[in-house]
């Protein structure tokens, strides 16, 4: 049973990083990433796996200048809650002249008392280039 | 893209099945087999509200140390599979029958295809106690 109490609490640490990553605002995705979570994905250059720790955010838009011609969506698709955890799907989509990129992440949370925390993430990287 | 590939499905159940058994009769083998040596289990302590993240060792710790009763009743169901791509998801169920209760936990399972090969890389977990009704 979903308690709608918790998944608007859950969903306020999702957009915290959906709207934290559209605004290029880390501090606001730190407000929801666990200091010691980490995104994951398949290196399938290396044959294993790649991990990032949440600074990534932060070195990221530091380095990086503001890109105003991709625009950058994300939509929650799933929420599965199961008392002091729960795991959400996020489609996002980095639209570009040249690429569509779409990442599917799948993100793993804990209820710290009143606040839900993201402790882990793996995601799938789609990309589809224009002609 | 691959969503919920009926091959990945099968693979994954495979290693939530081996995973669920190496916790149920205690063998911390079965579990090294599935999880991956840089995953980590996290789990929230109820009482300090801390999250406490262990690595695999913490099962080989506990399973040589005797923390683990391999007679206990336990059982398990796998309850949801989905894949993307290189990535997936299982969500498991395993339940300790003690004389007077039930413990329930559910566990969330993030998974990655390595190759042809599907490993554990997180888990994140919640338990319950429910009364037995004799």
């Amino acid at each position: 049973m979903q308690n709608e109490k918790e998944i608007k609490k859950l969903k306020e640490a999702l957009n915290d990083y959906i709207y934290g990553a559209i605004e290029r605002d880390y501090k606001r995705i730190y407000n929801s990433w666990h200091p010691d979570a980490e995104m994951m994905s398949s290196n399938i250059e290396e044959g294993d796996l790649k991990r990032v720790p949440r600074s990534f955010w932060k070195d990221a838009f530091e380095k990086n200048p503001p890109t105003p011609e991709i625009t950058r969506e994300s939509e929650i698709e799933n929420i599965d809650i199961h008392g002091s955890a729960a795991n959400a799907r996020i489609k996002t989509i980095l639209d570009g002249p040249e690429k569509c990129i779409i990442f599917t992440d799948y993100i793993n949370l804990l209820r710290l008392g009143e606040k839900w925390q993201i402790v882990n993430k793996i995601f799938h990287t789609d990309v589809i280039e224009k002609e | 893209m691959f969503i919920n590939n009926k091959n990945d499905i099968e693979k994954i159940k495979k290693v939530a099945r081996i995973f669920c058994e190496g916790l149920t009769e205690c063998k911390y083998k079965k579990i090294f087999k599935v999880f991956h040596p840089e995953a980590k289990s996290i789990v929230l302590n109820q009482k300090t509200n801390e999250l406490i993240t262990l690595t695999r060792d913490h099962w080989k710790e506990a399973h040589e140390t005797g923390q683990c009763d391999p007679n206990m009743i336990s059982s398990f169901k796998i309850e949801e599979i989905i894949t993307h791509g290189t990535i997936g998801f299982a969500h498991v169920k395993i339940i300790d029958e003690y004389e007077d209760k039930n413990v329930i936990y559910t566990d969330f399972l993030s998974l990655i295809k390595k190759e042809d090969d599907w490993i554990i890389v997180n888990k994140i977990g919640h338990g319950e106690q429910q009364p037995r009704m004799n």
